[in-house]
């Protein structure tokens, strides 16, 4: 086992900052100046924000590339030519193959997003003076900066109300040990320059002789506004088709589709009632599909998160199927904004408070990593067997959502669409070494 | 009574390329804007066709083919005959050289079977399982799902046998029974028999060829310079990402060039015989060797037969044609997770392909530049068409098995199994 050169990778790869509750993101369209832009860089690269990984409450930073942005900091073409192409086409344009409309957009769709800085605070006026610094520095290197995306103060839970973040890949060589029943996958699907899940060491840029991408990965930022009353009256007014009681009902619906209950508790493992004390527990990860629930009677083949980690039901032995599986695993990163609402407040119908989800997910390939998720797992309605039925939470809306059942299948009414993007972008996250080749001033030619 | 799944490939010299790109583009939308007074060929018009492709294969010095990629149901010259029939198939053709028309059909049946080049090996996911057939089910299996929807709380008080009588009540009658007589899929065991007893007789000699196959592997293996190591992730060309938007089915249409010599066009034929015979033998649970999302697949040699080219500097080509589901990552993915030693065996013949140990390993699993070589070697489809656009393999297969134990006296099990598939 490789162990990755933590020093030169930025921390957001192996730290989620959970105790840094306030987070906010700047997006900036660099000037034309490349010295200026560099010089912003180089000032960046010694701030103990970015390098200093061990103090705690003190503000973290994490900073991340458009190819547009590597190109307004005087890389040459013909390092640009060789990212991925996803990144160099932009998410925008990867539209057919994630299901977004950016013509609706509002983050990214006016402007080119360069950069993007992820910042982290133990509390909001220390995030206000990070976030206020920053802007400064940027404004002052030329750089046009756009709109804050603040998040709310982190929550275990997301908006729709379910714990967020119960299953992560393990990642050797970068987290110190598994949780409980967390599937090891090779170093190299999140960091370039080691062996990944092929036991390959995949196309890494190049900047002449220095390899840029080494340590580094690509981060997928996308804002996704949540319309969490509209998902639970529809599951409320659909419970009480069936006969259920309002709220409960509701939950349980919830639970079915999700394919976790509110607290994280597996739905295959506890079909019948959330169970806190499962979800606090070291089993909260340990289950198969295959192995607990081919039939999908407790988690239903449909729901998000037997979509997002089929874990063993993608292929006909568990064996295979995690080793498939494990060739797109992606690291979360995500953050909520806006104020929460509760689940009861959601089912009598929601308030009118925009609020969402900051999705963030590294990965050494976005084609193979998040794209293939969306498109193939999440986005695909005939996904495991299902018959028109995309992700009734990350899909496009407007399908059926099957609930197995004996003797026969409960089917809901059309699931709304309940999750929009409204925008975001792909960015290069380069290794603390890179970041110091891309702040470098040329030489100077000779005439 | 079996209806056959059966394949026809046609590739004929291009004469009017502009005219019949023209043309290929006006039927996948739909009509001819230009000439509106002649009739457009639609793919619908002809019954009883599951997929149907026409791509041109461009070559500077082979010259511009037309191939025609049909999978169809039944028997070849009543298949013909329906080809003939269909509107506007003139318009198409007529670009190719040497074309009759089809008002002369016996003259327009030699032009068809004198093109046509036999699969080397064709898979069907649900062989025998004729088209109309399909069509009819997935309407079944609708209608059944429709009644459960609506009726789901009375039907739960009863017993399965008695759900399944009030659902066959509901479905629609002429749906209810099969367009085609029943008939599952036979093991073809006097085929196998004769290969395996055709193997003994020839044994002796078998080993012998064996002997110098593997020795001029092992040569031919050890100079094959492999693929580039690839330099940037995988690229793909616009025009092929701009058709692959399609989320439920998907196409693949890939050229290549076998390595020249004997040695190799000896073994690709080879293999592709084995994995011929595999494919209509063994696979026809709707999976090739793992790969559980390919309708229709078949590989073909189109050979070089230009006069007075020496034998080594002959161009043979190896033309794969995919029918698949969902998208080509994930398709490709298939590959390399679970077929890439089959795949391997028939590929790394041919030019480019990412070097390869014993004829199956290595290869296909090297991720990116196997994904690469596919990508550099795959041509854009001009016109594709599918019967049953919205059905993965699993969904016709389902829907067929819900329909054909519709009528049926199913145990318990059986019937646990049949009321958790509507």
């Amino acid at each position: 086992m490789v162990a990755a050169d933590l020093k030169n990778v930025q921390g957001l790869v192996y730290n989620g900052y959970k105790k840094l509750p306030f987070a906010a993101f700047l997006f900036a369209t660099l000037g034309d100046d490349a010295a200026l832009s560099r010089a912003w860089l180089r000032a960046l690269w010694v701030a103990p924000a970015l390098r200093d990984h061990l103090t705690r409450n003190e503000p973290k930073l994490a900073v991340a590339f458009a190819a547009s942005g590597l190109r307004a900091l005087g890389v040459p073409e013909g390092v640009i030519e060789d990212l991925p192409q996803e990144l160099k086409d932009g998410m925008a344009k990867r539209d057919k193959v994630l299901g977004d409309t950016p013509s609706e957009w509002t983050l990214g769709r006016h402007h080119r997003l360069d950069v993007v800085l992820l910042i982290y605070a133990a509390s909001e006026t220390k995030r206000a003076e990070v976030l206020a610094d920053h802007r400064a520095r940027l404004v002052a290197a030329g750089a046009q900066v756009h709109g804050d995306e603040l998040a709310c103060e982190f929550a275990e839970r997301e908006h729709f109300g379910f714990a967020d973040g119960m299953s992560q890949p393990f990642v050797p060589g970068v987290h110190d040990q598994p949780r409980a029943h967390e599937h090891p996958i090779a170093l190299g699907e999140i960091l370039l320059g080691y062996e990944n899940e092929y036991a390959k060491l995949p196309a890494s840029p190049r900047w002449g002789e220095f390899d840029l991408g080494a340590n580094g990965t690509y981060l997928v930022f996308r804002k996704l506004a949540q319309n969490v009353g509209a998902l639970w009256t529809h599951l409320a007014q659909q419970a009480e088709k069936l006969g259920l009681e309002r709220e409960a009902g509701a939950i349980w619906l919830g639970a079915k589709i999700m394919g976790r209950w509110p607290s994280g508790a597996p739905v295959a493992l506890a079909p019948h009632q959330d169970d806190p004390k499962l979800a606090a527990s070291n089993h909260a990860n340990n289950f198969g599909y295959i192995a607990h629930d081919p039939d999908g009677l407790h988690c239903p083949i449909a729901s998000h998160v037997r979509r997002a980690n089929p874990r063993d039901a993608r292929a006909e032995d568990a064996e295979t199927s995690l080793k498939v599986v494990n060739r797109h695993r992606i690291l979360r990163r995500g953050r909520s904004y806006g104020r929460p609402i509760s689940i009861q407040q959601a089912i009598a119908g929601g308030d009118a408070t925009p609020r969402g989800l900051y999705f963030i997910g590294l990965n050494a390939s976005i084609a193979r990593g998040f794209e293939f998720i969306q498109q193939t797992w999440l986005g695909n309605p005939g996904f495991l067997g299902l018959a028109g039925e995309a992700d009734p939470i990350a899909g496009p809306g407007g399908c059926p959502f099957t609930i197995p059942a004996d003797p026969l299948h409960i089917r809901l009414e059309p699931i709304p669409r309940v999750v929009t993007t409204l925008g975001g972008g792909y960015f290069f996250l380069p290794s603390l070494a890179a970041i110091a080749r891309l702040a470098t001033e040329p030489p100077p030619r000779n005439p | 009574m079996w209806t056959a799944t059966r394949e026809l490939s046609v590739f004929a010299p291009i004469v009017k390329e502009r005219e019949l790109r023209k043309r290929l583009a006006a039927i996948e939308l739909g009509l001819d804007k230009h000439e509106t007074k002649t009739e457009v060929f639609a793919p619908e018009q002809v019954p009883d066709t599951h997929f149907m492709r026409f791509v041109i294969i461009e070559d500077a010095e082979l010259g511009d083919l037309l191939a025609w990629e049909l999978n169809y149901d039944g028997a070849e010259d009543v298949y013909l005959a329906k080809l003939a029939a269909a509107p506007g198939i003139d318009r198409i053709l007529e670009c190719c050289a040497g074309y009759p028309g089809v008002a002369d059909r016996e003259a327009w049946f030699d032009w068809i079977r004198a093109h046509r080049i036999r699969a080397a090996a064709f898979y069907v996911a649900y062989p025998g399982v004729p088209r109309r057939e399909i069509v009819n089910d997935l309407g079944v299996a609708a209608e059944l799902r429709k009644t459960v929807d609506a009726r789901r709380a009375e039907l739960c008080e009863l017993p399965g046998h008695e759900i399944q009588r009030r659902l066959r009540e509901a479905v629609d009658p002429k749906l209810r029974t099969s367009v085609v007589p029943d008939e599952e899929w036979r093991f073809q065991l006097g085929q196998v028999l004769a290969v395996i007893a055709g193997a003994i007789v020839f044994l002796p000699l078998l080993a012998i060829v064996a002997v110098w196959w593997f020795w001029a592997l092992l040569v031919h293996e050890h100079d094959d310079a492999g693929a580039p190591e690839p330099k940037r992730p995988v690229h793909t060309k616009k025009e092929l990402a701009a058709l692959e938007d399609k989320v439920r089915q998907n196409q693949l249409t890939h050229v290549v060039d076998i390595k020249p010599g004997f040695f190799r066009m000896f073994t690709i034929w080879t293999v592709l015989q084995v994995i011929g015979v595999m494919a209509s033998q063994f696979y026809v649970n709707g999976h090739l060797g793992g790969i559980t999302s390919i309708h229709f697949a078949r590989w073909v040699i189109v050979r070089d037969r230009r006069k007075g080219i020496p034998r080594a500097q002959r161009r043979h080509r190896l033309v794969f044609f995919s029918n698949y589901d969902g998208s080509w990552e994930s398709y490709l993915g298939e590959f390399i997770d679970r077929a890439s030693e089959g795949l391997t065996a028939i590929w790394s013949n041919t030019q480019g392909f990412p070097k390869t140990r014993f004829l199956l390993w290595a290869g296909a699993r090297d991720e990116e530049r196997f994904k690469q070589w596919t990508r550099d070697h795959q041509l854009v489809t001009q016109m594709w068409w599918s019967g049953v656009p919205e059905s993965t393999v699993q969904n016709v297969r389902d829907d067929v098995w819900l329909r054909r134990c519709l009528p049926m006296t199913l145990d318990d099990q059986e019937m646990t199994r049949w009321l958790r598939r509507i």
